[in-house]
């Protein structure tokens, strides 16, 4: 059976398809067969980050309602062998998803050998955002470290905790939170949440804490996930994320000002 | 129906006609103090009138731990119909004597036995309160061993339907409450849904609502912001609590609200509320019991009392 993980957050523009891009990356760079769902149907983004966009010919929706074959939706990853991705469609609108489909796609793909499925959600708590988390055995929630942030993925974890498939079955869906967007300095200067205060009010697992960074856009930008810049602090950041997930023990880091580079504080001064 | 008998039987045999469940039931307490009916339908007159609603069919038992020594013997069948009138199905009979024992056989009510404590049972329930809060997994342990002792004497005892004096006597080790003798076994006593202490070990998050029905709330993991506990009788949150607590919400006024750390949005008595901007100027952030006296709530640091 495949693993069922759903990146959510309940807020927009925190990160989650930038997340959903890393840990699906991450996942088959280390040998796992892994699929990474768009259902942000309408607003499609993830085929932009993973650098797909042109060869979209079918989508998620497609596959639903029978128009074509998961095997012509699915788009092979260029750079990890073992990816694939299921962009969403931008000509419909959320409700083309059903919980029929959305199993029978996520059924298929298990059936076919693989190990993790990413489900990328769509911001909000309506449809779109419930089926992708209805199915799920994991959650990453995915947080910035400011409040109205912080208030929405501990929304998004009561749903899961009780709204989702699990939770209709009495059983608990493993639930783990990624802080995002991280800045040490502003933290210390009070501007911003630190890590412990976002862990202390979610109360859950923390997965990992990813630095802001100006190589995140930049990485966007290029169509390139984040976790294939090396050098960068974020990319090894989310290499030590899925290394959690793997249930691997990695010490956080970044979390700390003076584990910055001369050139990262150069980078904060022009920005 | 010879429950007894049949108990063991039922456990082990294929297809039971019923299965015997412990039941934890809040109790209108009507605590009498002298058998003037003229006096009582007045009283109950006013009382009805400031809750309409809370008396609609109603259980209640009428305790007799503060009738006066020298008042005439009550005439229980004419408090029993008195009570009805006003919406109050009285069940069960405390602190009677053998005679009136007899006579309460008779109207088909349970008897109770005489509460330990004398008629001060507030003041001494708050110590109790107090000091077993400073250790609140015991708190929690000994609520439920208490309430595991009800359920087994519960079980012991003849009828499907238990009844519970009070919620305060959950907290008072080992004064679960022992039924001595029910009758009314072929017609079971008239009580509402099976509700009994509600508790939660996983965090209560933002948007999620949970109501205890007819008794206590016990969380065991931090409330959200924007989460909401409400509970008949007294909520506990051994984590923060961040978000809006309603305790004796069907107008129980001796319902409390205790807490590791406050940092509510809300907390409300039978509907007698603070608010978060009145609630950070004192004990922010500290473990506390919030109770109500003369319609005003009162926060008061949890500590260690006789010990």
């Amino acid at each position: 059976m495949a693993k069922i993980i759903v990146v959510t957050s309940g807020k927009g523009g925190v990160g989650k398809t930038t997340t959903s891009a890393a840990i699906s990356s991450g996942l088959a760079m280390r040998g796992h067969k892994t699929a990474v769902i768009d259902f942000d149907i309408g607003l499609r983004n993830l085929d932009l980050i993973m650098n797909c966009e042109r060869r979209v010919v079918y989508d998620f929706v497609n596959v639903i309602n029978g128009e074509a074959t998961l095997k012509q939706a699915l788009i092979k990853d260029k750079r990890c062998e073992d990816l694939y991705i299921l962009p969403a469609s931008q000509t419909r609108d959320k409700d083309a998803l059903t919980k029929e489909g959305v199993e029978k796609v996520l059924n298929q793909l298990s059936d076919d050998g693989f190990e993790y499925i990413i489900c990328d959600s769509p911001a909000g708590i309506e449809h779109g955002a419930f089926m992708a988390l209805y199915f799920a055995d994991t959650a990453i929630v995915v947080s910035n470290p400011e409040v109205s942030s912080v208030r929405d993925s501990d929304r998004i974890l009561g749903i899961l905790q009780s709204k989702s498939r699990r939770a209709e079955l009495g059983q608990t869906v493993e639930e783990f939170l990624l802080v995002t967007r991280y800045n040490p300095g502003r933290v210390e200067n009070g501007d911003m949440l630190g890590v412990d205060d976002v862990q202390e009010i979610l109360a859950t697992t923390l997965l990992g804490v990813i630095p802001d960074s100006e190589s995140v856009l930049k990485a966007s930008n290029q169509g390139l996930p984040i976790i294939h810049d090396k050098e960068s602090d974020a990319g090894q950041a989310y290499q030590d994320a899925v290394a959690r997930l793997l249930g691997e023990k990695v010490d956080h880091r970044f979390l700390s000002v003076e584990s910055k580079s001369f050139f990262q504080r150069l980078f904060r001064r022009s920005a | 129906m010879n429950v007894d008998s049949s108990l063991a039987v039922d456990q082990s045999s294929h297809a039971p006609s019923f299965r015997l469940k412990g039941g934890l039931f809040p109790l209108t307490l009507l605590e009498l103090a002298n058998g003037d009916l003229q006096r009582l339908r007045e009283d109950l007159t006013l009382k009805v009138a400031e809750a309409p609603a809370f008396f609609q069919q109603a259980p209640a038992v009428l305790s007799l731990d503060v009738y006066e020594d020298e008042a005439p013997a009550p005439d229980l069948h004419a408090i029993q119909q008195l009570c009805l009138e006003f919406g109050l199905i009285v069940v069960a009979l405390r602190g009677a004597n053998e005679e009136l024992q007899t006579t309460a056989k008779e109207l088909n009510l349970a008897i109770l036995s005489n509460s330990r404590s004398k008629p001060n049972t507030k003041t001494s329930s708050a110590d109790t309160h107090g000091s077993e809060a400073v250790d609140p997994q015991t708190t929690a342990s000994d609520t439920a061993d208490t309430a595991q002792t009800a359920v087994d004497s519960d079980t012991s005892v003849s009828g499907g339907d238990t009844t519970e004096p009070v919620t305060e006597d959950l907290f008072e080790a080992g004064s679960a409450p022992v039924l001595e003798d029910a009758i009314g076994t072929e017609t079971p006593i008239n009580s509402p849904d099976p509700t009994q202490t509600k508790v939660i070990t996983t965090p209560v998050r933002s948007g999620q609502q949970i109501y205890a029905a007819g008794g206590d709330l016990i969380v065991l993991a931090p409330v959200s912001a924007g989460a909401e506990l409400l509970a008949d009788g007294n909520i506990h949150v051994y984590g923060a609590l961040r978000g809006r607590a309603l305790a004796g919400v069907k107008g129980n006024t001796a319902a409390r609200v205790f807490c590791q750390s406050l940092e509510a949005e809300l907390i409300s008595i039978a509907g007698y509320f603070k608010l978060n901007e009145d609630l950070r100027d004192t004990h922010w952030k500290q473990s506390i019991q919030a109770s109500l006296t003369d319609e005003t709530l009162n926060i008061e640091p949890l500590k260690a009392r006789g010990r």
